[in-house]
């Protein structure tokens, strides 16, 4: 049961709403517990055996939260110390300990494993906010209860977005029934329905010409390795948006507003836009927690000390996604990609805007390959396929659409790619929400088609399910 | 102008060295030519010299513009 799936929109997520308005008029506590309850059953659908890991990362920064706010100045820094590096050697040694031990040539001594748990690398960078917010006095410690609901939120305990407490501000610290807000609801279904036609319609048709092509043992020819790269990079736009449509709209049912995840990132003329529209709650993360601290480490900061610096925050964000080389190496690009960016601009020399659009486009379409491959040699495959090693025309049409249903899915991923480029982003078109026939048609149109999809096809798990 | 404006902006002019510059609360990396991740960075450590603060890092997200900063130092001041 996930973002997407029957259970959730039909079941679930109606009864979490329903469940969370009637207890919580009963006693306001009782909904903070119904929806604690909630959350833990989606995780545990998600993946039951990281529910340990998600309990034990709750319970101690809670303890460690309430001990850092009511400490003395230096125990407060020996606390949030400790507390920084408990949450960064739990994910080092659960997600990365294998990767780290193949590097140093120790990998047979790598645990066999449970894999990772879901969602351990968002909440623990939700928790190190959290933290820190206790440290420097901008967020009051949460009560045992609100943690609970802070730290495993249903929204956005396996993909985000990256929250901060203020976020949740609604959900915690409630001291009286909670009431729906009708128009926020309203946003949160249209957000959700947009999500949903994302992942099941676009995502899903996307996916289907960028799996065809990956899965390929022969070599592809240059125009057949375009169109699965082309297709694989609109099918992680619209299933992480999509599904950060639906958890910002799910949120919002019960009066939650979680910040913004992206500003259509493919409109971006520059890698620096690009990563201003990306993804923005991790990008904001980068920036103020691991960029900031670096330029600070400096009493006047150099411009070769700053993009040193975003290089190696780069780096990092690359290997949270996933313990492989592959992310490495693009982390590396793109802290690369915003260098040469910020040394353009440091030169002032014009650049016409759309061909830094074109270039930013073509970055990421090439960078999304390593975000793919299995490997760096089958990126490197890839890339070669590309550049025409493997010859330049000549696509099996046969293979990659098939029949009427793959011209279908073929003609909604084109049209997808445009809409990219065209169409306003999600978040826009709820905050500009008014009640009208003519939307409640257009939203009900895209439901229909959406449940139609999901009925037929076999939904594949997001791609960012994975990190 | 704002007090706080007046102390500002020979701050901005000297991070973005743009002898002539003039900010009001809606200057923002829109309007000012050169305000990037490190400017602002800059800028925040020249303000807090200046002022004798500590931002804290959950702060730094919410200086979008300058009215932001006012509003921060004014509340941190107080």
């Amino acid at each position: 049961m996930s973002f997407g799936s029957f259970g959730l929109t039909f079941v679930f997520l109606p009864l979490s709403i329903v469940g969370y308005y009637g207890f919580s008029r009963v006693a306001p506590k009782m909904g903070t517990v119904w929806l604690i309850s909630a959350s833990l059953v989606f995780y545990a659908f998600a993946g039951a055996r990281g529910l340990p890991y998600l309990v034990m990362s709750a319970l101690g920064n809670w303890l460690l939260g309430s001990r850092i706010a009511s400490s003395s100045a230096r125990l407060k820094h020996v606390l949030l110390w400790c507390g920084l590096a408990g949450n960064i050697s739990l994910l080092l040694v659960v997600k990365y300990s294998a990767f780290f031990l193949e590097v140093v040539d120790l990998g047979r001594f790598a645990a066999g494993g449970m894999g990772v748990p879901v969602g351990i690398s968002f909440y623990t960078l939700i928790q190190v906010m959290y933290l820190v917010d206790c440290f420097e006095g901008l967020a009051t410690p949460n009560s045992l209860l609100d943690h609970f609901l802070f730290s495993s939120f249903f929204p956005y305990i396996t993909m985000g977005p990256l929250v901060r407490a203020r976020d949740m501000k609604e959900l915690l610290r409630r001291d009286e029934p909670a009431k729906l807000d009708n128009d926020l609801a309203a946003q949160g279904l249209e957000l959700f329905v947009i999500g949903l036609f994302k992942k099941a319609v676009v995502a899903q048709s996307c996916a289907h010409l960028a799996d065809t092509g990956w899965g390929l043992a022969r070599n592809l020819t240059m125009v057949e390795a375009w169109v699965t790269t082309l297709a694989f990079t609109f099918e992680l736009y619209f299933d992480f948006s999509g599904y950060s449509d639906m958890a910002v709209g799910a949120a919002r049912f019960f009066g939650v507003k979680l910040p913004l995840n992206f500003d259509s990132p493919y409109k971006a003329r520059s890698v620096i836009a690009f990563w201003r529209r990306w993804h923005i709650s991790l990008s904001s993360f980068i920036t103020t927690y691991l960029y900031t601290p670096f330029l600070r480490m400096r009493r006047r900061p150099t411009f070769g000390w700053a993009m040193a610096s975003t290089i190696l925050a780069m780096t990092i964000a690359g290997l949270w996604h996933g313990a492989a080389w592959t992310y490495v190496v693009f982390g590396v690009l793109h802290g690369v990609g915003l260098v040469v960016n910020n040394v353009w601009r440091k030169t002032k020399w014009p650049f016409p805007s759309t061909l830094g659009w074109l270039l930013t486009f073509l970055f990421l379409v090439c960078t999304l390959v390593l975000f793919r491959a299995s490997s760096l040699a089958v990126a490197a495959r890839m890339f070669g396929a590309m550049l025409g090693r493997h010859g330049v025309s000549g696509f099996d049409q046969d293979l990659f659409v098939g029949g009427a249903p793959g011209a279908l899915r073929a003609a909604i991923a084109a049209a997808a790619g445009l809409a990219c480029f065209t169409f306003p982003n999600a978040d826009r078109i709820s905050s500009a929400f008014t009640p009208s026939v003519r939307r409640a048609v257009g939203l009900g149109v895209l439901a229909v088609v959406a449940v139609i999809f999901m009925n037929s096809l076999a939904a594949k798990e997001f791609i960012y399910r994975d990190f | 102008m704002d007090e706080i404006i007046t102390k500002l902006e020979p701050i901005f002019r000297d991070v973005f060295d743009q002898p002539a510059l003039s900010i009001d609360r809606e200057s923002s990396a829109r309007t000012v030519q050169g305000w990037d991740s490190l400017t602002h960075v800059t800028l925040v450590m020249a303000i807090e010299q200046e002022f004798g603060l500590k931002f804290g890092l959950g702060e730094l997200q919410d200086l979008e513009n300058v009215g932001g900063m006012v509003d921060l130092i004014r509340r941190k001041s107080s």
